[in-house]
């Protein structure tokens, strides 16, 4: 389990975090035209159809960017610097977007274009947060 | 030719500050300021009719409490918007309409803050875990800031040009030394003074350092706009506001009240400037090598680069070279942000890089003068996907 804050869903979102916590990453699918958007908007941006529902997307994705966030002036975080923060793009989605922790990060930089897999971790509240390990590492046993 | 050009002028500039801490209050300093812009224009708050203003969550002093405290008669316009440093050009462009259809005849623009003592603050220290909106999906991450966004954007630019950090540093660099010729700037007497100290320090978020986020700080800056046909009687002559334009890119940024995510498209590594620049410099009938001096808005020492590019004032992916050869010091080409900007200035959202443009424009800018300073371009936010642009010009 991570400590960090939980998440604090709207109506538009709440099937997101429900998804989650079962494991499932999704993203907003508009009924009409089909398209993919992360994160939450109130209509498709492609054609403006307000019924999206959360659909599910692959686990896996590549690296687009990254920031390692050394020093925090907010307390929940101030005690987990070090930490690896990264914009994933979804496998097969151009871009479909994703910002996350990366939780198994390498010594060194972290590299662009590094293939990655979501994976659900604990937080307050029940919540599990969908974040993202580096593939070919082994999980850590909790 | 456009139908505003050169219809209105930049009268005057003031500052408070800018300070590390100042205890009185964000109208305080606001007044101070608008009174020494007002001073500086020849004008008194009897003539002002105007009152514009701009915040970045709530954290300036409304237009109402300014125009009590300095007796105005009738106040015929008001304007307050949000959205930080990305609406200079709306603003200034609000006011020219105004006062080109007569609807005011002496605008004041203002811009009040205690960004580094008070309540609001950019880096996100003093406030707690707000979760809700666009923060669900960034805050529980530990992405907290606005900073972490552009963190990643940069890092984004060095893999796909090779920008480098010691590229980021000589903006940092430069930015500290100009400072140091500014009593105005927080950084005066203070910041890194070689690349070896400039790399040795700690990072905050990779790839940036505490020299390549805009400085914190307290304190205010004012401009007053009006008809250019009061040209004549500025003592220090006036500045032609000559264009503006605002533009987006067509995957505009999520952007929440603590932090944003702007990795839609090619955002990470062009910006609004590429959207807004054709629109400027067409309106202003300038090109890029035409401008003699250049501000552009540094929430971070890369969005100088990112901005460099996309107005047009080097290829792109060519923005780290560029800063590097020396030609935006102040003796160099291109001569950017004179005052120290808002790394080393101080993070006024951006209205200190007009008041720096006019200084430099008038002659005024003392040993950070550039010499024969005629037009100047001042930039607002636009290495984010949303900003805009100001071209100013002195005949």
């Amino acid at each position: 389990m991570l400590n960090l804050p939980s998440p604090v869903p709207d109506m538009e979102t709440r099937d997101f975090w429900d998804q989650a916590k079962h494991g499932v990453l999704t993203a907003q699918q508009c009924q009409a035209c089909g398209s993919l958007q992360f994160p939450a908007y109130a209509c498709c941006q492609r054609c403006n159809a307000t019924d999206l529902k959360w659909s599910a997307v692959s686990p896996h994705g590549t690296i687009y960017t990254w920031t390692t966030v050394h020093r925090s002036p907010r307390a929940e975080f101030a005690g987990r610097v070090p930490y690896t923060l990264v914009v994933v793009e979804i496998d097969g989605v151009k871009g479909l977007r994703y910002p996350g922790l990366l939780v198994n990060s390498p010594p060194g930089q972290p590299k662009i274009g590094l293939g990655v897999t979501v994976t659900f971790e604990e937080i307050s509240d029940g919540y599990r947060l969908p974040v993202w390990r580096l593939d070919g590492d082994e999980p850590e046993s909790e | 030719m456009w139908s505003l050009k050169d219809k209105c002028i930049i009268a005057g500039v003031g500052m408070c500050g800018f300070f590390r801490h100042c205890d009185r209050t964000e109208a305080s300093i606001a007044v101070e300021a608008i009174l020494k812009a007002l001073q500086d224009s020849g004008l008194t708050a009897k003539d002002v009719d105007g009152l514009i203003t701009y915040t970045f969550n709530n954290d300036s002093v409304r237009p109402q409490e300014v125009a009590q405290a300095l007796g105005i008669r009738n106040l015929r316009l008001w304007i307050e918007n949000w959205n930080g440093g990305t609406v200079q050009a709306s603003l200034l462009a609000i006011a020219v309409m105004a006062i080109e259809h007569g609807l005011a005849e002496t605008v004041v623009v203002y811009r009040a803050a205690k960004h580094r003592s008070g309540r609001v603050r950019i880096g996100g220290a003093g406030q707690t875990a707000d979760t809700g909106g666009l923060e669900q999906f960034l805050v529980p991450h530990g992405w907290a800031n606005y900073f972490v966004d552009q963190a990643a954007g940069a890092t984004r630019h060095m893999y796909e040009y090779g920008t480098t950090e010691e590229h980021l540093g000589a903006v940092a660099l430069l930015a500290y030394a100009n400072a140091q010729e500014n009593d105005s700037a927080y950084a005066k007497g203070y910041g890194p003074k070689t690349m070896e100290e400039y790399l040795r320090s700690d990072y905050l978020a990779h790839p940036f350092r505490r020299w390549d986020f805009a400085s914190e700080v307290d304190g205010a800056c004012a401009y007053v706009v009006s008809r250019s046909d009061r040209a004549a009687d500025l003592p220090r002559g006036a500045v032609y506001i000559s264009a503006l334009a605002q533009g987006s890119s067509p995957t505009l940024m999520k952007a929440g009240r603590y932090a944003q995510f702007d990795f839609a498209g090619d955002n990470a590594t062009v910006g609004a400037a590429a959207y807004l620049a054709k629109d400027l410099f067409q309106r202003a009938e300038l090109s890029p090598k035409d401008i003699d001096v250049a501000m552009i808005f540094d929430s971070s020492s890369f969005a100088v680069i990112k901005q460099l590019e996309d107005f047009g004032f080097c290829g792109k992916g060519e923005g780290g070279p560029f800063v590097a050869s020396g030609a935006i010091s102040l003796r160099g080409k291109l001569p950017v942000n004179t005052s120290g900007g808002l790394l080393a200035e101080g993070y006024m959202h951006g209205i200190n890089l007009i008041k720096e443009a006019v200084l430099q424009l008038r002659g005024d800018a003392g040993a950070r003068q550039v010499r024969d300073a005629r037009t100047a371009i001042v930039t607002s936010g636009a290495a984010s996907s949303l900003g805009g642009g100001i071209i100013l010009t002195r005949r």
